[in-house]
């Protein structure tokens, strides 16, 4: 955690899933090379046993940073927090949610990411998008889900 | 390693769980509780398969522990992509333009979820922190209603604050 702290307040840009798994990794080898066996004395079992209580603990901890980084709910109760009287009204809130702007970053994203292309004005999808979404309403099919996104 | 492996085996029974349980029940919104549901079938089957096989080995508890991480290991990674599917924002927006062929921003917006719309996406979200009791809505007045939800906003704003993560959301 104070290693990732202490990242996190150095490097700007990206420091997403990957960056958290590489420094969880860094801090088991520490704990287990270097403060357990060479400052404290005491080895603890071997690394492979335990290896599958840091990968829940790894991704118990993920599942919570990208929970608060990106929960539109989390962000929406922290808006309503720091507003008067803990309140605010319909517009406000699409104020601070503006679709416009949420869906073309978003667009904006998946074409820089190669999954759509503009073509006169309008986005289609790529070859990895179109896998993707087949699969994708193939689960809904298989799921009986309706009401998604 | 072998508990390990049985493990990570086994968890192929959450999807077979949820998706028994999906048809069982047939209702819309029970979704997230039936995955629940799926992971403690699947954990108990666990647990009851390694007391079986493992409880006269001199490193059972250790063989224990694994096995519940390995067992919540799979569950979290279920549930983020089951999330994706049923939840996943980039998702629906690449399958409206799939279904549609082709769309422009505009055309993305109205199109959202199958024709549903951008609004619709955004009351989903404020309905579920609704149905948690974590705000209330009185006319067009949207309000904290509980405690819990200010605790929410206290740690989260601190763990943005020292992570140096922005507004976030």
């Amino acid at each position: 955690m104070l290693l990732h702290v202490i990242i996190w307040r150095i490097i700007d840009g990206y420091r997403g899933i990957t960056l958290i798994v590489l420094t969880s990794l860094v801090a088991i080898v520490f704990t287990y090379y270097v403060l357990a066996d060479y400052i404290l004395g005491q080895p603890l079992p071997g690394i492979l046993m335990t290896a599958p209580l840091f990968y829940c603990l790894i991704m118990l901890y993920s599942h919570f940073y990208v929970g608060v980084l990106k929960s539109v709910s989390i962000r929406i109760i922290e808006e309503l927090y720091g507003s008067e009287n803990f309140s605010m009204n319909r517009g406000q809130i699409d104020e601070i949610y503006s679709s416009e702007e949420m869906i073309i970053s978003r667009l904006m994203l998946l074409e820089n990411m190669e999954w759509i292309m503009k073509e006169n004005g309008k986005y289609k999808c790529l070859n990895k998008a179109i896998f993707t979404v087949r699969i994708n309403i193939f689960l809904h099919k298989i799921y009986r889900l309706n009401n998604t996104g | 390693m072998h508990a390990i492996l049985l493990s990570i085996i086994l968890s192929l029974l959450i999807p077979i769980f949820h998706i028994a349980l999906i048809a069982i029940f047939r209702k819309e919104g029970l979704h997230i509780k039936l995955m629940f549901v799926a992971f403690l079938l699947y954990i108990s089957t666990d647990i009851i398969i390694k007391f079986a096989y493992y409880y006269d080995l001199q490193e059972f508890y250790l063989y224990l522990i694994n096995s519940i991480s390995i067992s919540i290991f799979t569950s979290l990674f279920y549930m983020e992509a089951f999330s994706m599917v049923a939840r996943g924002f980039s998702m629906r927006i690449i399958t409206d333009i799939y279904l549609n062929s082709s769309l422009d921003s505009s055309g993305v917006i109205k199109e959202y979820a199958g024709g549903k719309g951008i609004e619709w996406m955004l009351n989903k979200r404020l309905k579920g922190i609704q149905s948690l009791g974590f705000i209330s809505e009185k006319g067009e007045i949207i309000k904290i209603s509980s405690k819990s939800a200010i605790y929410i906003a206290k740690v989260s704003l601190f763990y943005k604050s020292i992570l140096k993560l922005g507004r976030g959301g």
